[in-house]
């Protein structure tokens, strides 16, 4: 598992979530380094950068609380999608309460891990065909061993496909259970 | 996605332009120690996925060992897309006939692996929509792991070895 800081990212922001003008802004700026929000180690969390091709990134970051003896899971995910000329896209969905699976001995990118796969529920979005209410999974895997191959990936259903990004590789920075 | 090979290609034959079948004897191509790799060499280009069929049936010990002619999975995702890059990046041999919004069917190290699609619904629940006709809700457990092995549970085996039948002549085309 990693338990590295990682480089302060630019673009880094925040799900904490905040009221203003009678809206919810999921995605705030967040500033910290290493695994959010900042303060010790959640019990599941993740912050992560990722280049698609064609001049567009993303970055998402989110953490949250977990009990895996009784597969449940809450927290929220904030992604935003920006390059390309293009505005700023922003979504956040909310974990649980269910867990679809879970490992302390999953195989993925060829090195074992801890992997989470969760239920989420899209709760904003700046993506006009993705709705918010719209469900879908997240895959959150985290290598140890001294190994650094951690990685984020989101499957939302319908309106929100395109924003089903994967994260993997250096500047993926995931906890996930057990420790 | 890396460029380097992966662990099914280690020993990949010469496209033989068919796929080869246990019945052939020509050969042990789908033994436990494949489905292994090709499982773990998915894994590796991040397309989890979970054994199901037969396999699943001789891993949780709900049939003797017996020979697979293919390797069948269970995919967790919202569509094949990610699949999909994948079989374009690397250029692996899918099976048109076998295309559809519920499956897709490569040809790996000779074996035929059929990948089935299980999305989640508004309520959370696991299902997969066979050809787009019939939804099959799977149990909240389908995903298990068995032996160092993501395999299906003995729940959704047995439920599903129980439908299959009904789900063949309610769906397919």
């Amino acid at each position: 598992m990693v338990m590295s800081l990682a480089a302060v990212c630019a673009l880094a922001s925040s799900v904490v979530a905040s009221t203003a003008a009678g809206s919810t802004q999921y995605c705030v700026p967040y500033t910290g380094s290493g695994i959010p929000p900042g303060s010790g180690i959640p019990p599941w969390g993740f912050h992560a950068s990722q280049s698609f091709g064609g001049g567009i990134s993303g970055y998402s970051h989110g953490w949250g609380d977990v009990n895996l003896d009784t597969n449940w899971i809450s927290g929220e995910i904030c992604q935003e999608v920006y390059g390309a000329d293009q505005p700023i896209r922003m979504i956040a969905v909310r974990l649980g309460p269910r867990i679809i699976y879970h490992s302390h001995y999953a195989q993925m990118w060829g090195y074992p891990g801890n992997l989470v796969i969760a239920v989420v529920r899209v709760i904003w979005s700046e993506d006009p065909r993705c709705r918010v209410g719209t469900r879908g999974h997240v895959t959150m895997y985290a290598s140890y061993n001294g190994v650094r191959s951690d990685s984020i990936q989101f499957f939302l259903n319908a309106g929100c496909r395109d924003e089903n990004h994967l994260y993997h590789g250096p500047e993926v920075d995931a906890q996930v259970p057990p420790l | 996605m890396e460029s380097e090979r992966r662990p099914w290609e280690r020993c990949e034959a010469k496209p033989t332009g068919r796929i080869r079948d246990v019945r052939d004897n020509a050969g042990p191509v789908n033994d436990l120690a494949g489905l292994r790799r090709i499982v773990s060499g998915l894994a590796a280009d991040g397309i989890l996925t979970w054994v199901f069929g037969g396999w699943a049936e001789e891993l949780r010990r709900l049939a003797p060992p017996r020979q697979h002619r293919d390797i069948d999975l269970l995919y967790p995702g919202s569509d094949f897309r990610p699949v999909d890059r994948l079989i374009e990046h690397r250029r692996l041999q899918a099976i048109p006939a076998k295309r559809f919004a519920h499956k897709r069917a490569l040809v790996m190290n000779d074996v035929m692996v059929e990948l089935f699609l299980v999305r989640t619904d508004e309520d959370g629940a696991s299902y997969t929509m066979f050809w787009e006709r019939l939804r099959y809700d799977w149990p909240r457990d389908v995903l298990g792991f068995v032996d160092g092995v993501a395999v299906a549970s003995a729940s959704a085996l047995r439920r599903y070895r129980a439908d299959h039948a009904a789900v063949r002549r309610a769906a397919a085309p």
